[in-house]
């Protein structure tokens, strides 16, 4: 990736080497861009339309996409029904009871009152929650455990190097950290990262490079 | 067929395929309809065999039994007893809702009681009780007994139009051919709030 990002930063006019940490910075922005979009992106609402070009699991494809950054997790629901986020929580995808995956349904504020007092589906054994600043907040509040199925922040992709007698930046693959991501979907990466750095190419230009670093050996 | 099967296939029918986590239309919610969709075929039974029949009355499949009722003297008339049924009886015909009352003590059994209407009840009120009958008539949920002996210590069964338990793993007690009817009325009461636009706004103001 960080071959493929110099070459066509090169061969689109741009001069000079770009340094491991600079890829770093780059490619970390274009990875979150891509999993913003594969969210929906919020800037793509239009008034009365409140939908992006591509939203939160709208079909297998565009699930299957965001599955590497899709974890499991047990949570610990105090005494108090609080539960912090995982340190890396995005946004969630379901929530279940621990056993029997119950469904745990989603609350918004504004419609806590009708979930707490319904008659028709009573929370202690028709559980919510709702999110808070700093974790979730379950009904009933002896919940102890749920599953919780969440979209987390990827690891960062790092390009880690080790610096040379000649002060050159040489490749570690112990300090690296490999994408997670398919091998189709790190090109997408690699577009929104060079959009970041000025280069604005489409897909086919970034695999054309691909193809060329590949048959020249570099 | 079990009403947790019959709400399950419902629902799925509406949701297009598998309900989704956020579905807003529980089981639990459809279920509050089902009874009286079952009221509903049941009016329609009654209404059907007028046609063809020239006779009223309700087809047995859409009765259950239900026994062990406990029996309440009242306080002010030695002779008036009160049970509260199970749930409240449809409203088909002068009292077809109820179709017979027997009070049992142990392993001996009375015979049925005689319905009467709320005219006359008045009626009977006023006149000496008939050793060794049971005259009856509901209001509401309760029907109210006149009996010449004490009846405390009995237990009632009564026979009723009813879909029987609302326990979603019971089963429903409805003929078959009556399934789609009951269907259709439930899908008619949830597929105008499916497709109301939700207040997603919270502003405190209600949705126009």
């Amino acid at each position: 990736m960080y071959l493929l990002i110099q070459y066509a930063i090169n061969t689109s006019g741009g001069q000079g080497d770009l340094s491991p940490s600079e890829f770093n910075l780059l490619i970390a922005q274009g990875q979150n861009s891509f999993i913003d979009w594969l969210l929906g992106e919020l800037q793509q609402y239009q008034p009365g339309r409140p939908i992006s070009t591509v939203q939160y699991s709208e079909n297998e494809i565009a699930r299957q996409k965001l599955t590497p950054a899709i974890y499991g997790y047990v949570l610990t629901v105090d005494g108090n029904g609080h539960s912090a986020y995982p340190g890396d929580y995005i946004k969630t995808d379901a929530m279940w009871t621990l056993s029997g995956y119950k469904r745990i349904r989603y609350a918004a504020q504004n419609k806590i009152t009708s979930f707490y007092n319904s008659r028709i589906n009573p929370y202690p054994s028709n559980p919510f929650y709702s999110l808070m600043d700093d974790g979730f907040q379950f009904y009933p509040t002896d919940l102890a455990q749920a599953k919780l199925s969440y979209v987390r922040n990827p690891p960062a992709i790092i390009w880690g190097y080790d610096v040379d007698v000649n002060g050159l930046a040489v490749y570690n693959p112990t300090n690296s950290v490999q994408p997670i991501w398919a091998d189709v979907d790190c090109l997408d990466i690699i577009v929104r990262a060079l959009r970041i750095s000025g280069v604005n190419l489409q897909m086919n230009q970034v695999i054309a490079y691909s193809e060329e670093i590949k048959n020249r050996g570099q | 067929m079990q009403r947790y099967i019959f709400l399950e296939r419902l629902l799925k029918d509406i949701y297009g395929g598998e309900m989704p986590d956020d579905a807003t239309i529980t089981i639990e919610r459809a279920n509050t309809y089902l009874n009286e969709a079952l009221a509903s075929a049941a009016k329609q039974n009654y209404a059907e065999s007028i046609k063809v029949d020239n006779i009223s009355y309700v087809n047995n499949a859409f009765y259950s039994t239900f026994s062990d009722i406990s029996i309440t003297k009242s306080a002010n008339d030695a002779t008036l007893f009160t049970l509260e049924l199970p749930q409240m009886p449809v409203g088909i015909g002068r009292n077809e809702g109820v179709a017979s009352l027997v009070v049992k003590d142990g392993v001996k059994f009375s015979l049925s009681g005689i319905p009467l209407s709320i005219n006359q009840q008045s009626l009977a009120r006023k006149t000496r009780p008939i050793p060794n009958k049971l005259l009856y008539w509901n209001e509401g949920k309760n029907i109210f007994i006149i009996s010449a002996f004490n009846l405390q210590s009995y237990k009632a069964i009564i026979r009723m139009i009813s879909g029987g338990s609302e326990d979603l793993d019971s089963e429903m007690n409805m003929p078959d051919e009556w399934l789609p009817f009951i269907n259709d009325y439930i899908m008619k009461q949830l597929l105008p709030f499916k497709n109301q636009q939700q207040d997603t706004v919270d502003d405190g103001l209600d949705k126009p």
